[in-house]
Formats: structure tokens, sequence, C-alpha cells
């Protein structure tokens, strides 16, 4: 059963609040103190939901309620249209972020859908709850991005022209020894 | 009559901008100036090269009312460092970039803003400081938007 949409917007509304001055608690526990209690992450490695809970959170906030509040500015996408445009796009990426355990965000989200298919009717507060939720959902992103242990991207630096030179320079030596390998029979 | 401006303050670092429009997209200049002040927090950019990112500032008074598509715009690569522009905006949430140094990414947005000359090389440094302090050791700072007639 949804909850009452106004008291979820509040709900979310506070959040972002809080937002706009400290990291929410479900990225600091996942992107700061790596820890995962949904199972996720092959092998016990941590990389996995770190790129993944940050790629699907961006992508439902930036890539998917983004564009739904955005083509909604066009008053002729009626209050039905919105509500196929929420469970077409939300539910995909939001399995990932839940996944991932990024829970609070994950919460709102499954919240906002279920509203939005049960409580209400009315074009102008499906936007303002998705509104809401657009606003978490960017400061969600923004935190993600500024939690990402960018520090391991030092190991593997962008190759410069000469470096690919030289890489290509030594192509060769890779199918020389190939060929002069023993190859197995099938 | 002088043109508005708006200041970007940082204020964990006690250092401030001057932002002026541009000749383009003053519809946006106004509809940020409309709703200010404004705060959150500083990221950067990540790809492609350098720039001060803001991608949640809560614009509470007027709701967006245009979309990028329809916005004059400019090549990133192209236009002078410190040029601020929108970026995936609406509803009541806005995304402004500034370019701080330089950019290969040829892609075009609406441009509507810029760091007056006076006030560029503290956009560079501050922006080059957010790169390291931001991304390695994970600092938290703040920015803020207000008009400079508020001040």
């Amino acid at each position: 059963m949804a909850e009452n949409w106004k008291m979820l917007q509040q709900e979310i509304d506070a959040a972002s609040e809080r937002a706009v001055e400290e990291c929410p608690d479900d990225m600091l526990r996942v992107f700061e103190y790596d820890i995962v209690r949904t199972g996720a992450g092959t092998g016990r490695l941590m990389m996995g939901p770190w790129w993944e809970g940050a790629t699907s959170t961006r992508y439902l906030g930036s890539y998917y309620i983004f564009n739904i509040v955005k083509v909604a500015q066009d008053m002729n996408i009626s209050a039905e249209q919105i509500r196929q445009l929420v469970n077409l796009m939300l539910p995909t990426a939001l399995g990932t972020v839940e996944l991932c355990d990024i829970s609070d965000y994950a919460r709102f989200t499954r919240q906002t859908i279920d509203c939005i298919n049960e409580e209400i009717d009315d074009r102008e507060d499906m936007l303002s709850l998705l509104n809401s939720l657009w606003f978490y959902g960017s400061a969600a992103n923004a935190w993600c991005q500024y939690r990402m242990k960018w520090g391991i991207g030092l190991s593997f630096k962008v190759n410069h022209r000469d470096d690919l030179i030289y890489m290509g320079s030594r192509a060769n030596e890779a199918f020389e020894r190939w060929d002069h390998e023993k190859k197995e029979e099938n | 009559m002088d043109e508005p401006r708006f200041i970007i303050r940082w204020p964990e670092l006690n250092k401030q901008v001057r932002v002026g429009p541009i000749d383009r997209n003053r519809k946006l200049f106004d509809w940020f100036m409309e709703n200010l002040p404004a705060r959150c927090i500083q990221t950067t950019t990540v790809v492609a090269g350098l720039s001060v990112n803001m991608q949640f500032i809560r614009m509470n008074k007027t709701v967006c009312d245009w979309i990028q598509e329809d916005m004059e715009l400019e090549y990133i690569h192209e236009w002078p460092c410190g040029r601020g522009f929108m970026f995936m905006t609406a509803g009541n949430v806005a995304h402004l970039c500034f370019k701080v140094d330089w950019v290969t990414e040829p892609l075009a947005y609406p441009t509507f803003c810029e760091v007056i000359e006076e006030d560029k090389p503290i956009l560079k440094e501050v922006g080059w400081f957010f790169w390291e302090r931001l991304l390695m050791e994970k600092e938290t700072y703040h920015v803020e938007f207000i008009r400079e007639e508020d001040t």
C-alpha cells in the first residue's frame, strides 16, 4: 500500500535539505565504508557496487526522472502518459540502485512509483512529487561522483600519444611469440 | 545602468567570484537570478577537462520554463574559461557548470554568463584546488549563489 504522497514528499524534501549539507547515509555506507548488505559485489569485491551503484543512480535521476520532468513541460503530456513513463523508465535502474544498497534513494523511488500508480491522479501533484525526487536524485548523483574512489584511476592513467606509438611498435612481439609457441591441438 | 551580476561564494575557502550575463540566452540568466539565493555542494567534472560543477541547485521560486535544445548553444572546447552554462536542468533543479581550464569535449551547451575578467584567476585557482581536494582528499566544500545587489 502506497504511503500518503504528501508525507512521502515531505520526507524526500527533508532528506534533500540534509543532502545539501552532508553526504546521505546510504551513499556514505556504500562508498566510504564499503558496506553492502544485499550480497552485491561478485567475489566480495566492491568495484561492482561502486561503479554500478553510481551509474544506476545517475541513470535513475539524471537520465530518467530528469527526462520525465522535462518532457512534462509540454502541457499536452497527460497524467496517464507521465504514469506510463514512470513505469517504463524507472524500474530497471531502480533495481540496480536497490541491489547496490543505496537504500534511501531506492526506497524514495519505489514509494514514488507506488504513489503515482495507486494514489495520485492529478498531473501537477505527480510532477510535484517527481520534482522532489528529481532534486534528491541530483544530490545523490553529486555525492556519488564526489565519493567515488577516483584515486584508483591513478593506476590507470590515460595513455599519451607517444605511449600508444610505443605500444604499437611492440605489438608485433606478441604475435611473433605466439607464432613460435607450441600450439595445443584441439 | 550596470548589468546585474551574481556572486559565487565558497564559504569554506572564503573566496568568491562575480558573474555577469553574456550576449546570449539572457532568459537563463534572468531565471537563475530570480531564484537566488541558493546553495549546494561543489563538485568538478571528471571527463574531457576541468569545470566546476554544481549539480543540484534548488530553484525555489520559479519552475524551469525553457529547454536546452531551444537555447543558443556554444561548443565548450571553443568558449573562454570562466563561461557558465546550464546542463540537464528541469523542474526546480538547476545544474550549472563553469569552464575552468582546457576542455577537449566538442559538445554544445547553452551558455549564459561569465566570470568577470578580474576574477578569472580566482576561479582557476579554486577550480584546480577542488580537483585535488574533492576527488582525492574527499573534503566537502559548499558553494553559494547570491545576487550582488543583495550583498
